[in-house]
């Protein structure tokens, strides 16, 4: 076998018959979800782009995209990023972390597979309903327009339903194995400290010892990087439950609807349909993000530095669980421009509690860079480049969500270029997902027994083309929106082609650099390596990582 | 005299310079950490609780500030309104914007555009969207936002609003509402004199 050859490295990748051999059902779970992972990113990643480029100049692409089909694909799309890339990955990347932070097998790893198939599936569903049907209210799902029957087929609703909701029994899957490894008994084991262990992973230990005179501490609390990952289990759960009721609601106007019965839109307060489906809906962005971000820095730096404890460790866990609270009360800086919404939510809840956020996500940071500091020399490795870029993401989204969470900001900011520019896809594209490819560049031999990535080179393409296009492409369209241009609005006069246009370059460049990420992933693992990953695996095998690797 | 346009351009300078800062520090922080220090030098936790003081200083002298020098912050959070003579009752129906006569009836936009307002006098807007969620927003002809706010299906959406500007301002909904409701943009909605 050639190696040298581009074809047979499509195919064969670098692996040799033994390492794909001797993957365990664990390896294959987290490689499986990181693979369809970077699949729906593609999705994701082209769907952008396409998005960009009609913004730019709609007559470009007035071929194959009109208004309607764009407002389908603007719904496809973050939930597409969310379910399909991000979950995938932060699922995947928690299915190995967590048995290996707790030294011992996962749960129940055939669970596992399968909320791998029902998130696969799930957004494969959703999508394909939106592409089809057109189906497009938005991820927002403002009332009524879910079920305005007389905009949307309720069948392609009802498909776009089920394929959330399929995702969100995954999710729940997800958070009962998670909390059920951390507290079970694996057989033949002696007796696990099951409600200390959850106690100590949600951080009521550390809770209940402020009040206590001497401090008790039953069991060695568990490591930082669980506790993130319990906590926000917390939130995920909380969130799919939501999403889940609201479907369900919308399923119930779209069933009704098909047997010939109209339901009032009237029966649903619009303001607190709107609060109820925004408080879940923001666990997500403001809640479990948050947390699995901070938890996966301070692995990430342990993994780096080889430190045992990070720098503050304890004021670093009481963190985590204060932006735990913290996101069950901060939804309402999504209804700051709604005028029937209470002044009181707006100023406590929309302005000063989010506001929390900058010093929980601030001192993450800080906590992070010390820790880094400590241990310095560093090599600078992949992992730790796509970290640093990581921190640089969040230092600039969650600076911008702050401005826009205040009542006289968003006055001028709400639902402008401004809120998905420097706020969103920068924390996404930059502080979220530099964080995930930090995780994948660590894990990567490991989870493929030890074969390299083929070319350092397009590692820093990746790396360059994902912080300049992600950055740039958010300033472009944070400068568009405070010049007034709206973030669900299609100008058809070229009123801001040159800001879109530059932000169409850089997000042209956010593509070539997840191209070179995607090339340099198939020619290390190959088209057969990928087959050996999808080939079925021995639950029964409980081992982490087979004995040869190291 | 504290425009939007004036605080939306400053936000520009002011991020610009904030996110070109954090990307510096962050870039000598990754060239020095692969650096072999001579002196070790440990961070003190004092800078720790230094930094955790300032964050939290920020996050609320940002507020405060803003509501001490925004104007139209304080008819937001005021409870007693003031004095209005100018008020606009609209209605939105199907994706369309309608004006309420004083005799409660309801006419096209198009029919009574340009509505006249007078500078420095507040205007309340009371919007009534009879089936979707919609938005409202006025735009200067150089298509920069003067406000926005949504518009919640069956609920009085009011805003009080003093224009310290004179000109023509376009109304646009800023809010979808589904393909059906593409382009609810109204050219010189009002004039200000």
């Amino acid at each position: 076998m050639n190696k040298k050859n581009l074809f047979s490295l499509i195919i064969y990748g670098l692996g040799e018959d033994k390492q794909w051999n001797n993957l365990t059902a664990n390896q294959k779970l987290t490689l499986r979800f990181i693979i369809v992972g970077i699949i729906y990113y593609a999705f994701a990643f082209f769907e952008g782009l396409l998005m960009r480029i009609y913004l730019a100049n709609p007559n470009l692409l007035s071929f194959f995209i009109d208004d309607k089909h764009y407002y389908a694909i603007l719904t496809a799309h973050p939930l597409v990023g969310i379910f399909g890339g991000t979950y995938s990955f932060v699922l995947g990347a928690f299915y190995f972390v967590l048995p290996f932070l707790m030294k011992k097998p996962l749960w129940n790893i055939k669970l596992a597979f399968t909320s791998f198939w029902l998130n696969t599936i799930g957004v494969f569903i959703f999508w394909l309903s939106g592409f089809l049907s057109h189906y497009s209210p938005l991820y927002t799902l403002y009332w009524p327009l879910p079920a305005d029957f007389t905009q949307f087929e309720p069948i392609g609703g009802i498909f776009f339903i089920l394929g959330i909701a399929l995702c969100m029994v995954g999710a729940i899957f997800f958070v009962i194995i998670v909390f059920k490894t951390i507290t079970y008994t694996p057989n033949g084991w002696s007796k696990q400290p099951s409600s200390e262990l959850l106690s100590s992973a949600l951080g009521i230990t550390a809770l209940v010892n402020i009040f206590r005179k001497k401090e008790k501490q039953l069991v060695e609390p568990v490591p930082i990087g669980v506790a993130a990952i319990a906590r926000g289990s917390v939130d995920m759960f909380l969130n799919a439950l939501v999403i889940t009721f609201t479907g369900v609601l919308i399923l119930i106007y779209m069933i009704a609807y098909l047997f010939g019965t109209n339901l009032k839109h009237s029966w649903i307060d619009a303001l607190l349909y709107k609060n109820w489906f925004w408080w879940g809906l923001d666990l997500i962005a403001d809640g479990l993000v948050l947390i699995f971000v901070a938890g996966t820095w301070y692995i990430l730096v342990q993994l780096i530095t080889g430190a045992k404890n990070i720098f503050m460790e304890k004021w670093a866990r009481a963190l985590l669980f204060v932006e735990l609270v913290v996101s069950w009360f901060v939804w309402s800086h999504h209804l700051l421009s709604d005028q029937a919404q209470p002044m009181f939510l707006k100023l406590i809840s929309g302005q000063f509690i989010t506001a929390i956020e900058l010093v929980t996500q601030g001192l993450a940071l800080f906590i992070t860079l010390v820790t880094l500091w400590h241990h310095r020399p560093l090599k600078l490795t992949p992992e730790l480049k796509f970290l640093l870029g990581g921190l640089t993401g969040f230092a600039l989204g969650v600076a911008a969500g702050i401005i826009q969470a205040d009542i006289g900001m968003n006055r001028i900011l709400h639902n402008t270029q401004w809120i998905v520019g420097p706020h969103v896809h920068v924390a996404i594209l930059v502080g979220l997902m530099m964080t995930l490819y930090a995780v994948v560049y660590k894990l990567f031999p490991i989870l493929t027994n030890n074969i390299s990535l083929y070319s350092k080179f397009l590692i820093n393409v990746h790396f360059w083309l994902q912080l300049f296009g992600g950055v740039g492409m958010g300033a472009f369209m944070g400068m568009a929106g405070l010049l007034g241009m709206l973030r669900r609005t299609i100008y058809h006069n070229n009123e801001f082609g040159v800001f879109m246009w530059l932000a169409a370059i850089a997000g042209i460049a956010l593509f070539v650099g997840f191209l070179s990420f995607f090339l340099n992933i198939v020619l290390s693992v190959g088209i057969k390596g990928i087959i050996n990953v999808f080939k079925k695996a021995d639950y029964t095998d409980i081992k982490l990582l087979p004995e040869n690797n190291i | 005299m504290v425009t939007t346009d004036i605080v939306a351009k400053g936000l520009i300078a002011m991020y610009t310079i904030y996110a070109i800062i954090a990307m510096l520090i962050i870039a000598w922080f990754g060239y020095m950490v692969t650096k072999d220090a001579n002196k070790k030098t440990f961070i003190p936790k004092s800078l720790f609780y230094s930094f955790f003081v300032i964050l939290i200083i920020i996050g609320i002298t940002l507020h405060l500030f803003t509501m001490h020098t925004l104007p139209w912050v304080k008819n937001e959070i005021k409870i007693k309104k003031p004095d209005i003579q100018q008020i606009i009752k609209i209605e939105v129906d199907s994706c369309n914007y309608y004006i309420i006569d004083k005799n409660n009836k309801r006419l096209p936009l198009d029919s009574v555009k340009p509505i006249k307002l007078k500078i420095n006098e507040p205007v309340l807007f009371d919007v009534y969207s009879n089936d979707l969620t919609y938005g409202f927003g006025l735009f200067r002809k150089n298509h920069t936002l003067v406000f926005q706010m949504q518009v919640l299906p069956l609920y009085h959406n009011e805003i009080v609003w003093v224009f310290n500007e004179k000109g023509n301002f376009d109304l646009r909904s800023t809010e979808y509402a589904g393909p059906k409701c593409i382009g609810m943009h109204t050219i010189d909605f009002i004039t200000i004199e």
